[in-house]
């Protein structure tokens, strides 16, 4: 079993302060990783240096087996939606389609145009008149289109409404059962990861307070549930910080 | 949902191919299609203004070559003409066509990157498999590639 992300001493410095440091981690494939910890606990910055958006300050990251984050190879199996969804405006559905298909070795577009045709999103229909909930599915289906190994998701769901959160992490879910993409989402929406995550990673002040799998931590902490859990850590690190 | 059978999983890196440059230049033309028209069209433009402005100056130029004997009072005197009805021309194209390159630069080059930071799209383009030094490099070379071709069209 390979791990899908490896981090080694991971730290990135910005102006000044560390956003993340010490950052030692190790994610097994097959899983949907929920990466989660309070705003400005270094989330985006971890999964920036995982994807290669950001190079790393101090020490190491890999992923999917080794391979040097943001090296062609890496990129080449993982398909990145950042926050907020971004998706060209001023292109169509169909346009992004072949944009993503030229701009990847592998991409599928038959099973694409489907999804969208399931999603009722008109092909023709310009990215930025589509609503909300609709651009964030595109910009997935942007993604799994290419067929990767690993789906990093950035708070995919922080601008969404309650519809729309659950559709979203439903089309996830199903990429999850029928191609056995492993997954790391970030959020600090706790409630929706509870029913889909499998393992959990803390992260607070920057640092990497808890992970592991999600039944085994609830096991040795005695807690019922995830949100619990990272609710208790939250508020324990955010009592030492004072 | 429909079937999402992994009929082409991805296995074996070392048969993977890059992505095509053509089809790199397809995405930066999709994109910037206005823009890369918009520089065609303001450098055709000139074109005509060149030829317009140069063929009766050539024609003129060829005259007061011709001109014999060519010390004499009526010869001086053409080239006295001709200087002032083309000099200030010329001097005005010779600074367009310094000025224009850069303008073009600064007006419709430099927004293709700057744009992607604003909007955060570079989050999407460089993350894709083509990579983000492939992707820069290929989108510089086709914006650039648009320029030369008009000014080299502007030049002959």
């Amino acid at each position: 079993m390979t791990n899908v992300i490896e981090a080694d001493h991971l730290g990135k410095h910005y102006r000044g302060t560390w956003a993340l440091r010490e950052c030692t981690l190790a994610i097994p494939a097959g899983h949907v990783a929920a990466l989660v910890g309070p705003n400005g606990a270094g989330k985006t910055t971890l999964l920036n240096l995982a994807v290669g958006l950001a190079a790393p300050s101090a020490g190491a990251v890999t992923v999917l087996g080794g391979r040097t984050a943001g090296s062609r190879a890496a990129l080449d199996g993982i398909a990145f939606v950042a926050q907020d969804t971004p998706v060209y405006q001023n292109l169509s559905a169909q346009d992004l389609l072949h944009l993503t298909r030229n701009l990847n070795r592998h991409f599928d577009m038959g099973y694409a145009r489907g999804r969208l045709g399931e999603l009722g999103i008109p092909l023709k229909r310009k990215a930025g008149k589509l609503s909300g909930g609709q651009q964030a599915q595109l910009a997935l289906t942007l993604a799994l289109g290419r067929r990767p190994r690993l789906l990093v998701l950035d708070e995919p769901l922080a601008n969404l409404d309650p519809v729309a959160r659950h559709d979203f992490m439903a089309a996830v879910m199903t990429a999850v059962a029928a191609d056995g993409v492993s997954v790391l989402l970030s959020s600090h929406v706790l409630a929706e990861l509870e029913r889909v995550a499998d393992y959990l990673i803390l992260l607070s002040q920057g640092r990497v307070q808890l992970a592991g799998k999600a039944g085994d931590l609830l096991a040795s902490h005695h807690m019922a549930g995830l949100e619990e859990l990272a609710m208790a850590y939250m508020r324990e690190t955010l009592e030492v910080a004072k | 949902m429909t079937a999402l059978t992994m009929s082409a999983r991805l296995g074996n890196d070392t048969d993977l191919r890059p992505v095509p440059w053509r089809r790199m230049a397809w995405v930066t033309w999709r994109q910037h299609r206005f823009a890369l028209a918009g520089v065609a069209g303001l450098l055709g433009v000139l074109a005509a203004y060149l030829v317009f402005t140069g063929l009766p100056m050539h024609h003129a130029y060829a005259a007061l070559t011709a001109c014999r004997p060519a010390g004499s009072l009526a010869c001086s005197n053409a080239i006295g003409d001709f200087d002032n009805a083309h000099w200030s021309t010329a001097e005005a194209i010779a600074v367009l066509l310094q000025v224009v390159p850069a303008l073009i630069g600064a007006f419709a080059a430099a927004p293709v990157l700057a744009q992607e930071l604003e909007t955060g799209t570079f989050r999407y383009a460089w993350t894709q498999g083509i990579g983000p030094t492939r992707w820069t490099l290929a989108k510089l070379a086709r914006i650039s590639a648009q320029e030369v071709r008009g000014n080299v069209q502007v030049i002959s």
